[in-house]
């Protein structure tokens, strides 16, 4: 029972913390999340193929230069550590833009009547809880929510401001 | 000559006027006010010519909850609460009393807490709070795993993952990129 709470505590812990995340991070960059929140409505299909590839990619690359600097001596592992480093904190900004997307569109889905900061929590509290149950959640949805947030993060990249 | 006026054109248009033919008239003497009207059969014709767009978030849904929450609840609603709470203060009035010799017979029995024992009582959970939360064990974060492969296997996969990373993104962009 007391694991059981204790794991509650986490996910509650964790939920609180990612709901401010997200929510300062869609203040912080509005345009960016918008962006990444349309392409999700859009072109979700689009949106997981290019996140997939390109986790992929940058995964591979960023394991390999672990990997060699973890065997190198101190002056190549400095040379090989900061570009992976580099290319993990990539992968985190675009995994944070993409599920402040989805965040917010799930909860503008869920209650569209909300203001768009309630609808991120929302969203947040939602992803979350869907993500803890073991299995389902930790290697369907979540890999799911994080590919497509990341592809989707690309694609607003390349998306066109609207002409006034 | 005096010129048809924007609003007497939009009119005409509209087929609103009553006086159209001696509109017409005038058109039929004045190049300026002609080339006005055709500006404006074009103007209208191109926005109707435009794709119909739809709302990237539907306002309908939150107009209509705020509509109905201004609306006043009905009569019947707001003599019931009257009637509920008038009665309900009447109750209030007749058992008061015996509530109050109810009270005054229980009070004597009920020992309220001491504001040291609530203190006693807080810190203990508390404690015990700080305890469970300290036993809290955080997920151990994976090694990444040193990968023994020669150099060649290793460049081939770098290779192959970097053609899969163009290809895909190549083909998955294109639209994108085009654009």
């Amino acid at each position: 029972m007391s694991d059981l709470l204790r794991l509650f505590f986490v996910i509650a812990f964790l939920t609180l913390g990612l709901a401010a995340y997200f929510l300062v991070v869609s203040t912080l960059f509005p345009n960016r999340v918008a962006r990444t929140k349309s392409a999700i409505q859009s072109t979700p299909a689009r949106s997981f193929g290019i996140g997939l590839v390109n986790f992929v990619f940058f995964a591979v690359i960023a394991i390999a230069l672990f990997s060699g600097a973890e065997k190198s001596g101190p002056f190549i592992k400095t040379l090989l550590t900061i570009p992976a480093l580099l290319i993990t904190a990539l992968l985190a900004t675009m995994l944070s833009f993409g599920l402040a997307g989805m965040t917010s569109l799930i909860g503008e889905r869920i209650l569209p009547e909300l203001t768009s900061w309630r609808q991120s929590i929302l969203g947040t509290v939602c992803l979350c809880f869907a993500c803890a149950p073991p299995f389902v959640g930790w290697f369907l949805l979540f890999p799911y929510a994080g590919l497509v947030g990341i592809g989707a993060f690309i694609l607003g990249l390349f998306q066109r401001e609207p002409k006034s | 000559m005096n010129h048809l006026s924007d609003e007497l054109l939009n009119e005409y248009l509209d087929n609103a006027l009553s006086n159209r033919a001696s509109v017409e008239e005038h058109l039929a003497q004045c190049m300026d006010c002609a080339a006005r009207l055709t500006a404006l059969q074009t103007l209208f014709a191109e926005i109707e010519s435009l794709p119909e767009v739809t709302l990237s978030r539907d306002l309908a849904a939150p107009v209509m909850l705020k509509i109905k929450g201004a609306s006043l609840s009905p009569r019947w609603l707001t003599l019931t609460i009257v009637l509920q709470t008038a009665l309900a203060l009447i109750a209030i009035i007749i058992t008061a009393p015996l509530v109050k010799q109810f009270a005054a017979s229980s009070v004597s029995v009920l020992q309220p807490p001491s504001l040291t024992e609530v203190f006693i009582r807080l810190q203990s959970q508390w404690v015990l709070w700080l305890d469970m939360l300290s036993q809290l064990r955080m997920p151990v974060m994976p090694e990444i795993p040193i990968i023994e492969v020669s150099s060649l296997y290793f460049l081939l996969t770098l290779a192959g993952v970097s053609m899969v990373w163009l290809v895909g993104n190549g083909l998955l962009l294109r639209n994108q990129i085009k654009q």
